[in-house]
């Protein structure tokens, strides 16, 4: 284990995601769920964030746990497992609100080097999809693995 | 429990990250939040499709 990221626990399907982020607001349960879209059986649309008292997923709480970073680079683990078991798909991503949006971008942006060696990206932008570009101001992401 | 290679990919390639498959996460309900995350994403798919 290193410690950049979580240990994270997968469902057997590969679409449910589950692990605790830990800092001054203590353990606290995160969960990355992949769900394909009726019309479009090969796109995931992915969605991520605590675990509230009812068991219930909210992803506008803002958890504050000191950790976000972490956190983000444990949910990217989440997406590059996603991928090796389902190589064909896409994923799409847009936060629950402008600034989580923001925060996906910018988390986009600082590995997009990386990021652009195994995978496509592409920003939804006036109506169509553009291949990712740093400092644009997108709704959502579509992300897929390069054909090889 | 059974625990998947290491994934190997970009900025991951020199770390080993372990994912344990658990069957209790196969009881994960949807959750409401994902209906407007649905709907949302299925309208910017229905306007634009999929890159060609």
């Amino acid at each position: 284990m290193n410690d950049n990221n979580y240990t994270v626990e997968t469902s057997t399907s590969f679409l449910k995601y589950e692990f605790y982020s830990e800092g001054p607001k203590g353990k606290i349960k995160k969960q990355v769920l992949f769900k394909a879209f009726s019309d479009n059986a090969n796109v995931y649309n992915l969605g991520f964030g605590d675990v509230g008292m009812d068991g219930e997923i909210n992803d506008t709480i803002i958890t504050n746990n000191k950790d976000s970073k972490k956190v983000l680079t444990t949910v990217a683990t989440t997406v590059l497992t996603f991928f090796k078991q389902y190589p064909t798909a896409y994923v799409f991503a847009t936060g629950s609100t402008l600034s989580r949006t923001r925060l996906y971008r910018i988390s986009i942006t600082s590995n997009l080097d990386h990021l652009q060696r195994d995978f496509i990206v592409y920003g939804f932008l006036n109506d169509n999809w553009n291949l990712f570009q740093k400092g644009v101001d997108y709704a959502a992401f579509l992300i897929t693995q390069k054909k090889p | 429990m059974k625990t998947t290679p290491p994934v190997k990919n970009n900025e991951f390639d020199a770390k080993s990250i372990k994912v344990k498959v658990n069957k209790k996460l196969d009881s994960i309900e949807d959750a409401p939040f994902f209906k407007k995350k649905m709907a949302k994403g299925m309208k910017m798919l229905a306007i634009a499709g999929l890159p060609k």
